[in-house]
């Protein structure tokens, strides 16, 4: 999977690369329009990560050239500035999903690991890992086989587990990916806490091993 | 009262002051002058009858009207004497004033007494005729005041209103300026356009104030999601020591604090700047019943009892986004606060939204309540401080009153549509 980073703070797109090489994706960074520019017109990407303030241009500019030019990549717009409008320009240009900053790179490679699904329509609506299989397009999970009873959030968190296999998750990052824009309004740690404990339980009940591991009491990890 | 009111009525008592002084003035000073002339007139009477006296010497003689009654003097009283007396009148019953003349004289070696008599019923019909026509001039000086007074409310005074009203319906946070017009009256000319100058340069520096915040908010934003990346970063290394960890929590969660708080800031710059312009037909109770199902989980781990009576079908035209924060806000405030084994009941109806939860015995401030960073509580699970003027804000901006009370250990958040 070939990633191609459009961001302007080198610290950030260097700490995105990092975290997503880990996952088989090969990331490329640019810095600004005009490199930008270059490297889709040369590559073939799976995934665009575009910020909309660039040095030397708009990332919406960006993305108006791709759409016009076909490309098949899908794309991520990443905007500091948390506007609804961008949010909405930047959705009706044709981009796959749009992040505020600063946002977890857990979440980011849950976005890019969605992105690609829906791409990629053949027959790849389906992931398995381990004992699991995840059905995205009927949004339902199984367990060697059996098929999970677990709510909409369950599967997300459970979906979101298998992303960032692996990997520590904070609480908070977990919450903030369970309930979106919304969790500086409340302290979502006791919700993530009781998600994750029934979540363990009803794999269990379907025959599962104890994939999810609680890290130190403050985090947790998806062990497979 | 109204100025020109306030004017008009000490003019109208000073002219009233003035008149209740110049009418009994004007009676004696007539009267003074009708006496003169009857005195004067009386005098050349005296000549007269001294005359016939004369040439037709008599004895007592009182004339058929008895205005002029001669007899037998006795010569001590020779100069006249005049004086006012009140006469019963038979023939009109009535008792009728009079001026009097009296004088003795000496014609052809007798002396006379002589009496004369004037009625002064006509000087008094006159008097009376002038105080009705002082009260007349009175009266119409009066409506003439006050007409002139309509006329300068209306006309001298309009801009002045206009402008009282402008400014009443002015508000600083609003797109429009105030634009106060140019009128003729130079006070009132002055007066606009220094309003209009005031009010420009608040709402250049209101509007750079503002503008501050949303960019200071948005120029954290990259800083904090470097911050975070590093951080996400630090948690994959290996092996993290249980110290290092505790250290890591703390540190992403002040991070998430931070941007949890700038977010809310630019929500609340958004909220100023009118950023959510859209609104659709939204049903309140679906939203209600989302949030509530999605925070089922945090409710259900410390035991609190969601009492919900919540009518279907009520909907609202606002913007969707505003009023999920809105509910979201109150409910997730209500999560945070209620003890455990606690109870959070939850009232919609077509007319107002309510939500009570149980606490600790005592009121909120409900000065500070809705106020930016006026946390009332030391529990340490307090949110950022600006929930509830986001709250504020967006009832204001959908015109729906938010009040709070404390009634049976229940705080309660009620919301009037």
């Amino acid at each position: 999977m070939k990633i191609l980073v459009v961001e302007d703070e080198d610290k950030l797109s260097g700490n995105i690369a990092a975290y997503l090489g880990k996952e088989n994706y090969v990331c490329e960074i640019s810095s600004d329009y005009r490199s930008a520019l270059c490297r889709i017109e040369g590559n073939d990407y799976d995934c665009i990560l575009l910020d909309i303030t660039l040095p030397d241009g708009n990332g919406l500019d960006l993305l108006r050239e791709l759409k016009s030019s076909d490309n098949a990549a899908g794309v991520i717009i990443i905007s500091a500035r948390n506007a609804l409008d961008d949010k909405i320009a930047g959705l009706n240009l044709g981009a796959d999903d749009y992040i505020a900053k600063p946002f977890h790179l857990s979440e980011l490679s849950a976005r890019i690991a969605a992105v690609i699904r829906r791409r990629q329509f053949n027959g790849n609506s389906k992931i398995t890992t381990g004992e699991f299989l995840i059905d995205t397009d009927a949004r339902t999970a199984f367990v060697n086989g059996n098929k999970l009873d677990i709510t909409k959030t369950q599967y997300e968190l459970l979906l979101y587990f298998i992303v960032n296999k692996n990997r520590v998750l904070s609480k908070m990052e977990i919450a903030e990916h369970l309930s979106g824009d919304e969790v500086e309004y409340y302290d979502s740690l006791d919700v993530v806490y009781a998600h994750i404990k029934n979540l363990k339980k009803k794999i269990a009940t379907a025959g599962g091993n104890e994939h999810i591991k609680s890290i130190y009491g403050m985090g947790y990890k998806f062990e497979i | 009262m109204k100025l020109a009111n306030h004017i008009a009525i000490r003019y109208i008592g000073f002219t009233i002051v003035i008149l209740l002084c110049f009418i009994p003035l004007t009676y004696f000073v007539l009267r003074a002058v009708m006496n003169g002339n009857m005195d004067e007139s009386m005098r050349f009477q005296r000549r007269h009858i001294e005359e016939s006296l004369r040439t037709v010497p008599s004895g007592s003689f009182i004339s058929p009207d008895n205005d002029i009654s001669v007899r037998q003097g006795d010569g001590t009283l020779t100069s006249n004497r005049f004086f006012t007396v009140n006469q019963y009148v038979a023939d009109d019953n009535e008792i009728v004033p009079y001026r009097v003349m009296e004088f003795g004289t000496i014609v052809n070696g007798r002396s006379y007494f002589v009496r004369i008599r004037r009625s002064m019923v006509e000087n008094d019909d006159i008097l009376r005729a002038i105080a009705g026509i002082q009260l007349l001039i009175l009266i119409l000086l009066f409506s003439s005041l006050l007409a002139i007074n309509k006329n300068l409310n209306k006309k001298i005074w309009n801009p002045f209103y206009k402008t009282l009203e402008s400014l009443r319906k002015f508000r600083i946070d609003k797109d429009k300026p105030l634009n106060l017009p140019e009128v003729p009256i130079t006070e009132l000319d002055n007066l606009n356009k220094s309003l209009n100058a005031l009010t420009g340069h608040n709402k250049e520096i209101f509007q750079a104030q503002k503008e501050f915040t949303e960019n200071a908010s948005h120029e954290l934003q990259t800083p904090l999601a470097l911050m975070r990346s590093d951080l996400d970063m630090l948690w994959q290394t290996s092996p993290i020591t249980e110290e290092q960890a505790k250290l890591l929590q703390n540190l992403t969660e002040t991070n998430s604090r931070m941007s949890g708080l700038n977010k809310s800031l630019l929500f609340l710059a958004k909220i100023d700047n009118n950023q959510f312009p859209g609104t659709e037909e939204i049903e309140l109770d679906n939203i209600i019943e989302n949030i509530l199902e999605r925070l089922e989980p945090a409710f259900a781990q410390r035991d609190i009892q969601i009492v919900k009576n919540i009518s279907s079908g009520i909907r609202e035209k606002a913007n969707k986004t505003l009023i999920e924060t809105l509910f979201s806000n109150l409910i997730t405030n209500a999560l945070r606060y209620t003890p455990q084994n606690g109870t959070v009941n939850i009232v919609l109806s077509a007319t107002s939204f309510e939500i009570s939860n149980s606490g600790d015995g005592k009121a909120l401030d409900k000065e500070k309540l809705f106020k930016r960073f006026m946390k009332q509580s030391n529990s340490g699970k307090s949110g950022n401080g600006l929930g509830l003027e986001i709250c504020k804000r967006i009832c204001d901006l959908n015109v729906y009153g938010i009040r709070y009370d404390f009634t049976d250990s229940m705080h309660r958040f009620t919301i009037d549509f």
